[in-house]
C-alpha cells in the first residue's frame, strides 16, 4: 500500500507514530515512486518556507495588519483551548474552508487544492496562515492582502452559510 | 464544498471591471464587424475607412483604458512591494501603446517615427521587463511551471519566425537600404518572440494556479500578446502573400482583441484587490432575502 501525500508530509514532519513511521520508510527503501514523490512533497514544502522568509524579509510590517492578526490568532487559539481539545479539529477545518475559499477566489482551485496538502500534514494553524499570506500579499498587496487574512479570521459562520451548496 | 464557495464568489465576480472591457471589446468587434459585411458588400474601400476612423478611435479608447486600468493597479500596491514595481513598468509600456496609437492620427515622418518606436521597442522592452519581474514573484511564490511541448512547439515557431525576419532585410540589404520601418522591425521581432516565451511560461504558472481572478489577470495579458504576436505575423504574410486586401484587413480585427486583452489584465488586478480590500471585502453575493454580513 503506497503512503499518500498527507502521510509522506506528516512521516517528513517526525509526525507519524513509532510503528507507522518505521512501515513508511521501509516502503520508501523499496519503492522508486515513493521515495521520488517523499522527495517531491519535501522539496515544495521547502521552496513554499523559503518564498516565505523571503517574502517576509522584503516586507515592511504594515502598519496595523501585522498585530492585528497575530492578535487574532493567539485569541483563536485560546478560544479553541477553551472549548476543548475536541473543539480544535473543527476550527481547523472551519479556517482550511475560509483559506480555501479566498484562494479560489483570487488564484483558482488548484491552489486551493494545494492547501488541503498542507493541511493534510496537521500542521498548526499558524504554519497554514503562515503559507498563504505570503502569496496573498505578494499578488494582491499588503493591503488588500492583510483585508482578507482579516476576514479570514474574523469571518463568521453566517459568511460561509451564504454558499451556494448551503444557501 | 469548498469549490462551491469559490464558484460562487466567482460568479458574484462578474458583474465588474473585467466585464466591462470585455463588453466594450466584444461590442467593436461585432460593430466592427457588421459595419465592415454591410460596407463591404458593394465598395471594398470602405473598409480601410472603417479601420482608420471608428476602428482606430475604438483601439485608442481600450489602449486608454488599458493605461489608466494599470495605474490604478500599480496603485493597489504599496512603496516597496515587489508587484508595484511590475505595474509601474506596465503602466508605462500601456503609455507608450496609448502615445503610439494618438501619434498614428498624426502626419509627418517625425511623427510616423515616434509611433513606430513607442508601439514598438519602447512598449515590448517594457513589456518584457514587467513580465521578467512577474515570473521573478511566481518563482519565489513556488507556482511556477514548465512548459509544456506544445508550448515548446509554439516558442520554437516565434523564435523561427524572429530569425526569418532578421536574416531577411539583412539579405535584401545588399540590393536595397534598410528601411526605418524594417530597422525597428529588426529591433522590435526577437524582443516579441522572448516576450511571447515569458507570455507562455507565466501562462503555465497561472494555470498551474488556477482560474481565479489574479490567474485571469496574467492570462489575459498572455492572450494580449499572443495576438500581437499573431498580428505582426499577419502584417509580415500581407507583404508576402497575394492574399486580397479585403481579405487580409479581416486581421486587423486582432488589434481590437489584443488592445482589449490589455486593458482585460489591469482590471483582473484591480477588481482583484477592490473586492479583497472594498467596502463588504471579498464575500460572496447574497442570495435573496439574505443580507451579506459585513466583514472585517
Amino acid at each position: 500500500m503506497h503512503p499518500d501525500p498527507g502521510t509522506l508530509a506528516a512521516y517528513r514532519d517526525r509526525e507519524l507514530g513509532e510503528p507507522e513511521a518505521r512501515e513508511v520508510a521501509r516502503h520508501l527503501e523499496t519503492c522508486r515512486r515513493c521515495a521520488q514523490e517523499a522527495e517531491r512533497v519535501s522539496a515544495e514544502w521547502e521552496l513554499s518556507l523559503a518564498a516565505d522568509a523571503q517574502f517576509r524579509s522584503q516586507c515592511v510590517p504594515p502598519e496595523d495588519g501585522l498585530e492585528r492578526v497575530l492578535s487574532l490568532i493567539q485569541e483563536w487559539k485560546r478560544s479553541a483551548a477553551a472549548e476543548g481539545a475536541e473543539a480544535q479539529p473543527s476550527n481547523l477545518d472551519e479556517l482550511r474552508r475560509r483559506i480555501g475559499a479566498e484562494l479560489e477566489l483570487y488564484f483558482g482551485a488548484e491552489t486551493a487544492a494545494l492547501l488541503e496538502k498542507v493541511a493534510f500534514s496537521r500542521r498548526p494553524a499558524e504554519s497554514l496562515i503562515a503559507a498563504v499570506e505570503p502569496l496573498l500579499t505578494a499578488f494582491l498587496g499588503r493591503k488588500a492582502a492583510g483585508a482578507v487574512m482579516r476576514q479570514i479570521l474574523e469571518g463568521g459562520d453566517q459568511r460561509l452559510c451564504l454558499a451556494p451548496e448551503t444557501a | 464544498m469548498l469549490e462551491a464557495i469559490g464558484r460562487g464568489r466567482l460568479l458574484a465576480s462578474r458583474v465588474a471591471l473585467p466585464s466591462a472591457v470585455v463588453w466594450a471589446t466584444g461590442g467593436a468587434f461585432l460593430c466592427g464587424g457588421a459595419s465592415v459585411i454591410w460596407l463591404g458588400t458593394s465598395r471594398a474601400e470602405w473598409l480601410p475607412l472603417f479601420f482608420d476612423y471608428p476602428g482606430t478611435f475604438t483601439v485608442i479608447a481600450l489602449n486608454l483604458a488599458g493605461a489608466v486600468l494599470s495605474l490604478l493597479a500599480r496603485g493597489q500596491f504599496s512603496r516597496g512591494e515587489p508587484l508595484r514595481l511590475v505595474w509601474s513598468v506596465l503602466t508605462l509600456a500601456a503609455a507608450c501603446n496609448l502615445a503610439s496609437g494618438i501619434l498614428s492620427q498624426m502626419a509627418g515622418e517625425g511623427w510616423l517615427r515616434g509611433r513606430l518606436i513607442l508601439g514598438g521597442p519602447a512598449q515590448t522592452v517594457l513589456l518584457v521587463l514587467g513580465l521578467t519581474l512577474a515570473l521573478r514573484i511566481y518563482r519565489r511564490s513556488g507556482v511556477q511551471s514548465r512548459p509544456g511541448s506544445w508550448d515548446w512547439l509554439l516558442m520554437g515557431v516565434a523564435a523561427g519566425f524572429s530569425a526569418w525576419e532578421i536574416c531577411e532585410p539583412v539579405l535584401a540589404a545588399r540590393a536595397t537600404p534598410v528601411s526605418f520601418q524594417q530597422a525597428v522591425n529588426l529591433v522590435n521581432d526577437p524582443l516579441l518572440s522572448v516576450l511571447l516565451i515569458e507570455a507562455i511560461l507565466i501562462r503555465r504558472s497561472a494555470l498551474k494556479m488556477g482560474r481565479g481572478l489574479i490567474a485571469r489577470c496574467w492570462g489575459a495579458f498572455t492572450a494580449a500578446i499572443l495576438l500581437t504576436f499573431a498580428g505582426d505575423v499577419a502584417v509580415w504574410l500581407s507583404g508576402h502573400s497575394p492574399v486580397p486586401v479585403p481579405l487580409m484587413a479581416t486581421t486587423w480585427y486582432l488589434w481590437f482583441l489584443a488592445s482589449g486583452a490589455y486593458a482585460l489584465a489591469p482590471a483582473y488586478q484591480v477588481e482583484a484587490c477592490r473586492r479583497a480590500s472594498g467596502p463588504g471585502g471579498s464575500q460572496p453575493a447574497a442570495p435573496s432575502g439574505q443580507s451579506a454580513m459585513p466583514t472585517g
